[in-house]
């Protein structure tokens, strides 16, 4: 009797994160440092940094598609300063957002910050002049106010990936 | 001295007091700030850094190369936008991406050198005046004052992307040093380098888990050195301690309310600027009962 053992191909994952800035992820050793310092770890989510670099280094793509830690990311920087690898997991972390993203699981906030951007130039904008001019300062010299330099961030928006995911205004 | 001035968006419309103490305290001590023209968002982690490595790039050095343009360096008041543009530089140390960013700033007649670094406003009182010359702008010292400081994650770590740092990022001095030039007294406290919980998200995916932050942080205060105030130089930490604490005292987890102000804004009132030009209306009879 034959056996047939259908072998599913798996992406390389640690080229596709490496790819979108998580060089690092290959030198993790799992030694858990980066955790040890984590907000993210500390509140309790269930796929702390150093567990989802493992399904990375495996090749499992499904978790990593679905989890929502990486969403919670504060940005802090602690595990760039402590990891002993120089694995840098943040970028890491980020890596798996952008993983995320070109899978179409883009956080709300994501996509509404980037969508203000895109329209204003800010990713926080509201007209407060009259509060701004009780205060005595001046108008905000930013893009919001200046089409031609508007116009530059949306090019710039325009002419990368994101373009491709269907979130941009028309 | 002359400073470009990075607003970001947070400081200009959500707290355009802290930008009013910052712009009055550095007039006071002769540090000229120039406005960046046509800048834009930094762009702040939760939106095209998540999203893009490239467009990030593009936006942080396009913001760079305005300041880059005027031959200054830049100061902003917002640890995010610290962390952001310094984070970006870092990246484009490597030629590669420094290339790809240029293709496509080159498109409207920008082009990213590398030549400006990003400081936070915190490291002009520390490290670019003179620590005597900001002791004589002092006209009202602080007496009897324990200030809580909080000095956020984003201005901390990591230090391979910074050009002023602390000593040991986990027992941060610049902020302790800069509370006790105005006569208050800063005591350690356990938390003191714990995380806000607003950072860029945990605040909006679960409020159980933010509030868990601010939560541990005042009880730690409280109980170990009781202060009369918190100060901070993170405008993203001083929204999240005021509203949470709010919302806290609502749901009758906590029975007190610490006032929170950000570091320009006492300086300003110690210096003697009118406290009505640096503080909101709301906040500002809180304030003035505890300095006073």
């Amino acid at each position: 009797m034959k056996y047939v053992v259908k072998v599913e191909r798996k992406r390389n994952l640690v080229e596709v994160i490496s790819n979108l800035g998580g060089e690092g992820v290959s030198k993790c050793i799992q030694c858990g440092s980066c955790m040890s310092v984590c907000p993210v770890t500390l509140v309790g989510f269930d796929y702390p940094n150093k567990k989802l670099f493992k399904f990375v280094q495996m090749g499992e793509e499904d978790p990593l598609l679905s989890d929502p830690s990486p969403w919670a990311c504060v940005a802090c920087g602690r595990c760039i300063e402590v990891c002993s690898q120089d694995v840098n997991p943040f970028s890491v972390y980020f890596a798996l957002r952008r993983l995320q993203v070109r899978g179409f699981r883009i956080h709300p906030l994501a996509k509404e910050a980037v969508g203000s951007i895109y329209e204003s130039g800010h990713a926080i904008f509201v007209d407060n002049s009259e509060e701004r001019e009780k205060f005595g300062l001046p108008e905000v010299s930013s893009a919001a106010k200046s089409k031609k330099d508007l116009n530059e961030i949306r090019e710039i928006l325009r002419s990368s990936d994101i373009s491709d995911l269907g979130i941009l205004p028309r | 001295m002359r400073f470009g001035f990075f607003l970001g968006c947070q400081i200009p419309f959500l707290k355009p007091e802290v930008e009013a103490s910052i712009r009055k305290v550095m007039s006071v001590l002769g540090v000229e700030l120039l406005d960046l023209e046509g800048y834009s968002c930094c762009p702040t982690w939760m939106s095209v850094p998540s999203l893009d490595l490239n467009a990030w790039l593009a936006i942080s050095a396009r913001n760079l190369a305005i300041a880059e343009n005027l031959g200054v360096d830049v100061v902003t008041g917002c640890s995010n936008c610290f962390s952001v543009l310094n984070h970006a530089i870092y990246l484009l140390k490597d030629e590669r991406r420094r290339f790809d960013v240029n293709r496509i700033l080159s498109k409207f007649g920008k082009f990213y050198r590398g030549t400006s670094k990003v400081y936070h406003v915190l490291h002009v009182f520390s490290d670019f005046v003179d620590m005597r010359e900001l002791k004589r702008k002092i006209k009202y010292p602080l007496k009897d004052l324990t200030v809580a400081i909080h000095p956020g994650c984003q201005l901390l770590w990591p230090t391979r992307v910074m050009d002023v740092r602390e000593e040991n990022p986990f027992y941060p001095e610049k902020l302790k040093n800069l509370v006790e030039i105005l006569g208050a007294k800063a005591p350690y406290y356990s938390r003191l380098d714990y995380c806000c919980g607003a950072g860029t998200s945990v605040a909006y995916i679960d409020y159980e888990k933010s509030s868990y932050f601010v939560l541990t942080k005042l009880e730690s205060m409280k109980e170990e050195i009781d202060p009369d105030i918190i100060v901070t130089p993170c405008s993203t930490c001083l929204i999240q301690l005021e509203e949470m604490q709010k919302r806290l005292k609502k749901d009758g987890k906590i029975n007190f309310e610490i006032p929170v102000v950000y570091y320009t804004q006492l300086l300003a009132i110690c210096m003697g600027i009118p406290a009505n030009e640096v503080l909101k209306e709301e906040s500002m009879k809180k304030i003035l009962e505890v300095i006073r």
